[in-house]
């Protein structure tokens, strides 16, 4: 018994020993990559090791093919890719970026300008003119968000197409003719209750806005923004597009209300047949496709005032403190070529202009060039002056307090969510 | 030996003792709180650089009725899931420490939803609390019991939620119990049993008071986790989309916090408000220490 | 006969009651078993519905095919197995000392220790992770376990333990000349038996599910542990709730098995506590 307990105290001696001893020798020994120093990392057989972050594990077949790519044209340099969930992608940037203990290379969004204020991210402008990358050949929406004061701090990599989508079967079964291009708001309600019975509704209205409601106010003719970015959610044309969604789910009972919707995601509805029309982004399709197949199709957006979508579109960018800039910028000039952008292509639409036969291909049944062109007409999401998130939050709470209240009077919450966006938007 | 050797020798052993812990704490616990409360007095949005402002982020907080939803939403919460949860844990260790057959069996099935990640865990009470295909409104339908929308009616989501808690948080307290059970000495319970006590009488006389240190560690605990909830509720609530009437009546301090410091990016803020979470946890422990002379019985 | 009939019945509440409160514990657990054999339109379905029409390990092969679980586990297994016995070692030794021993500023220590609980670890985050790399070990073994180590709840719970224990085995041990590391580890450790593996599932059930501080702490593929990894199956439009489920059923697996195994341990905890008293 004695002599069990002795052995097991020497155990965690060694256990001990192991953390200290074997887990130190074992960072420096291996690759240089586990300990990051203030100068530039190598590989053992001497290339340019690169961190690369991105957040979609969905995307790791583009990713790896982009890499195996970049690193067969040149030999100097060498990526190592690491997926972080999106969850917590944010916070991991937040707690990395600053201290340089980051990414070479990541993902960005439309919360650049964020990173780009506080001086997290590299200015591009000069690589990529010298590296000959032409801009003209991404789609501006997308070019403009990771833009500030005419310098350029992303290479843009793909795009959001918007559209809506029906079920076909449902709208055979009920002998509703499809949408045709150049519909209007009216023919969308006219068809959403013809196709509305005890099992399925006819439309959803989303309370997200990057595929819900901004879609209706920019169709309106609406923004929530000025052009000096400050928000504007009050006007006729807002409250007009928020009031037809509330009819369609209050009035007219042709699509899920708030309440629903929290108890059932939308793409869930439209997926599961409770729903034959929805709107959503490219990004949505080969869910749609896998669970409907051809019974999924895609349509443009309905018109109201003019055609109008929101469109978002991620960029490769690279930090500004990064150890290895030279290094970084050689891997996003390459990411930033169309050879390049189509070997991506299968995940999302990529940026690059006429890259994207690629992915038009998967999806042989559906008229997807609806999605790719819609970012003709498309305008992005708002991004609120300062205080963004925040001031976005205000708004976010209102449309929940719409979607979920029978009765609401939409013009005075959004005037009241006006003046507190104001407000937060001069705080500080 | 004197005696005042024998206390040196003792001193010296017990600070040996404490050290690992002690200044691993002080470097990994400490010091971070206390970096923690000195942005408290800043402004910073956790990328650029930091301003001091004062109590400037303190009086920002006091003036948003969100910070009140959620000071008001964790004080429900913990009043509601400690109390429940720690009943039933009691409850069920006593039974599974009665030696019955299957005990074992038991033990495992009680365990099981420690063992689910939080996440996995909403998304099943997702589908169970669906107002209208859930399987806990069909069975409540079936008993003629009100079926409400656990999910989307604001009056009833913190029940939603502090029933997960206590579905998730009963096995493991119950283990924990169940080890201090089975350090009572089985021949104490047959000599009260001779004596001629019930199990009622024996349940307070010899159980409570030997499982008092083990249930002044539970409660403790449970309160300071219960007011520092926050994964339960972001895996409900938590989704980009979110916000309203919903969101408010489930929003829990440290969702307040996360949502300042990683969302608003506004650290200064967040750290306001981690330090009257703080003061608050603080103010109820020291309480509880005050009190446990009047119950808990060490030997 | 009568008493034992009452026995019966007794008996036999206890056993009903423990089967209502079995099936509630259960049924969420079945229901994610069940999902992760589902096509994605047969978890969104309404009525629901309870069975898939084809059971297919098709999320099960998809899950293990984009990720790679070996890796995970062994990396998970390595971190859990490490910080557990440490974390056991260091709380357990503190509490000894805390429970049984007398020195200047115990009390103040105490509270000291316990105020990493008035935090939430979302606010300690950020300067934790400013230490880590300040020391150079972002993204290694090191960070992974080191800070964690020292477990506050564990030193707790195992204090309330160790004061419970009978006074009289301390003289004891002190007559016989008996060194305090040996009180605590012959004695003392031994009688909280069943105490310390309680406390050492419950540590290696957080280990093993601990999400936030892996994932800020390394970033490499090489260092990444199962909970980060499941993680990633979370994406920004929409959950694929069957492979999540899959994932989330391939993950708890070992926690199932370790946890059957500690059950003779509480077991023997009676029989060995029994004779004390």
């Amino acid at each position: 018994m004695k002599k069990k307990m002795v052995n097991a105290v020497a155990l965690m001696m060694l256990g001990i020993l192991a953390v200290s001893g074997c887990g130190g020798s074992g960072n420096t020994t291996e690759d240089g990559s586990n300990e990051k120093t203030a100068n530039s990392e190598e590989s053992s057989d001497g290339k340019t090791v690169i961190n690369f972050y991105y957040w979609d594990e969905g995307q790791k077949e583009g990713m790896d093919d982009l890499i195996a790519l970049f690193e067969e044209s040149q030999d100097e340099v060498v990526v190592e890719s690491t997926i972080v969930p999106w969850g917590e992608y944010w916070t991991k940037l937040q707690t990395a970026l600053p201290t340089g203990t980051g990414p070479d290379v990541f993902w960005m969004n439309m919360d650049a300008p964020t990173y780009i204020d506080a001086g997290l991210l590299l200015d591009l402008t000069d690589a990529l003119e010298s590296a000959g990358v032409d801009m003209s050949k991404y789609p501006e929406a997308v070019t403009e968000m990771y833009e500030s004061d005419g310098k350029i701090y992303g290479v843009p990599k793909d795009y959001d197409g918007m559209a809506l989508y029906y079920n076909k079967a449902i709208f055979d079964e009920m002998e509703v003719e499809y949408p045709q291009a150049g519909w209007t708001w009216d023919d969308l309600l006219e068809k959403a209750q013809a196709l509305t019975n005890d099992s399925h509704y006819g439309f959803v209205a989303r309370s997200d806005g990057n595929s819900g409601y901004q879609n209706f106010v920019y169709q309106n003719g609406g923004s929530l923004t000025d052009e000096n970015d400050m928000p504007q959610v009050n006007t006729k044309e807002v409250a007009e597009a928020l009031q037809f969604e509330h009819d369609l789910m209050y009035k007219y009972k042709v699509s899920p209300t708030g309440a629903e919707l929290l108890e059932f995601a939308a793409d869930d509805m439209f997926v599961a047949g409770q729903a034959a029309m929805i709107t959503s982004g490219s990004w949505s399709i080969q869910t749609y496709v896998d669970a409907l197949g051809a019974d999924c199709q895609v349509a443009e957006l309905p018109v109201k005032v003019t055609q109008g979508a929101t469109t978002h579109g991620l960029a490769y960018c690279v930090a500004a403190n990064s150890s290895n800039k030279e290094a970084a910028l050689k891997f996003v000039e390459f990411a930033a070529s169309k050879e390049a952008q189509e070997a991506t292509a299968k995940a999302a639409i990529p940026a690059y202009e006429g890259a994207a036969d690629i992915w038009k291909e998967l999806y042989p049944d559906q008229d997807v060039q609806i999605l790719l062109d819609s970012v003709e007409y498309a305008s992005p999401n708002p991004y609120y002056a300062n205080n963004n998130s925040e001031v976005a939050q205000i708004f976010t709470d209102t449309i929940s307090a719409i979607w979920t209240d029978e009765n609401a009077d939409i013009q005075s919450m959004l005037d009241d969510a006006q003046e507190k966006m104001m407000e937060t938007v001069n705080k500080e | 030996m004197t005696k005042k050797k024998i206390f040196r020798r003792e001193w010296m052993w017990a600070y040996i003792f404490i050290a690992p812990m002690v200044l691993g704490t002080l470097i990994f616990g400490i010091i971070p709180i206390l970096y923690s409360v000195g942005l408290s007095l800043m402004r910073w949005d956790g990328l650029g650089d930091k301003v001091f402002v004062g109590l400037n982020n303190f009086i920002n907080l006091f003036q948003d009725d969100k910070f009140l939803y959620e000071i008001k939403n964790t004080l429900v919460y913990t009043i509601a899931v400690v109390p429940i949860t720690l009943v039933l844990s009691l409850g069920v260790a006593n039974l599974l420490n009665k030696g019955l057959k299957a005990t074992g069996f038991f033990r495992v099935v009680y365990f099981l939803p420690n063992i689910v990640m939080p996440v996995a865990v909403a998304m099943v009470w997702r589908f169970l609390l669906n107002s209208k295909v859930g399987l806990v409104n069909i069975f409540f339908r079936a008993i003629h019991l009100p079926t409400p929308e656990w999910i989307s009616d604001p009056n009833y989501i913190m029940v939603s939620l502090v029933m997960i808690s206590v579905w998730s948080g009963v096995g493991y307290n119950a283990i924990i119990m169940l080890a201090g059970l089975q350090g009572i000495s089985s021949s104490l319970y047959e000599s009260a049993r001779l004596d001629g006590a019930g199990d009622i009488q024996i349940f307070w006389k010899i159980t409570v008071p030997l499982l008092s240190p083990t249930l002044f560690f539970l409660s403790t605990m449970s309160i300071m986790n219960s007011m520092r909830v926050f994964d339960v509720i972001y895996a409900f609530i938590g989704k980009a989309d979110q916000g309203g009437p919903i969101v408010d009546a489930s929003r829990t301090v440290v969702f307040g916090i996360y949502e300042k410091a990683f969302k608003f990016l506004n650290m200064g803020d967040a750290s306001a408000e981690a330090v009257i979470l703080f003061l608050m946890i603080g103010v109820v422990t020291i309480i509880q220490f005050k009190f446990q002379d009047r119950w808990v019985f060490y030997e | 006969m009568r008493h034992g009939k009452r026995r019966y019945l007794k008996s036999l509440t206890s056993y009903m009651i423990l089967i209502i409160g079995a099936v509630i514990m259960l049924v969420p657990f079945v229901w994610m078993v069940l999902t992760s054999f589902k096509t994605y339109a047969e978890t969104v379905k309404v009525p629901i519905q309870w069975l898939p029409a084809v059971w297919s390990w098709d999320n099960y092969r998809e899950v293990l095919m984009r990720l790679d679980f070996i890796r995970y586990y062994g990396n998970t297994i390595i971190v859990t197995v490490l910080t557990t016995v440490l974390m056991l070692f260091i709380g357990s030794l503190s509490a000894f000392a805390f429970a049984r021993m007398n020195f200047p500023f115990k009390n103040a220590l105490f509270y000291m220790l316990l105020t990493v609980f008035m935090v939430p670890a979302q606010m300690t985050m950020i300067p934790k992770y400013l230490i880590i790399s300040n020391l150079g070990w972002v993204d290694s073994l090191k960070a992974l376990v080191i800070p964690n180590l020292f477990s506050v709840y564990t030193m707790f719970m195992l204090r309330q333990f160790f004061a419970a224990l009978p006074r009289e085995l301390e003289d004891a041990g002190k007559i016989d000349g008996c060194s305090y590391f040996r009180l605590y580890w012959n004695i003392e450790m031994p009688l909280c038996k069943s105490s310390v593996v309680a406390i050492t599932v419950l540590n290696v059930l957080w280990c093993w599910n601990d999400l936030l501080w892996p994932l800020i702490a390394t970033s490499s593929d090489k260092m990444r542990v199962l909970s980060v990894a499941m993680a990633t199956l979370q994406g920004q439009h929409g959950t694929q709730y069957q492979l999540l489920m899959a994932a989330g059923v391939l993950a708890i697996i070992p926690m199932i098995i370790i946890y059957i195994f500690g059950q003779r341990y509480f077991i023997e905890g009676i029989a060995f506590t029994g004779v004390k008293g």
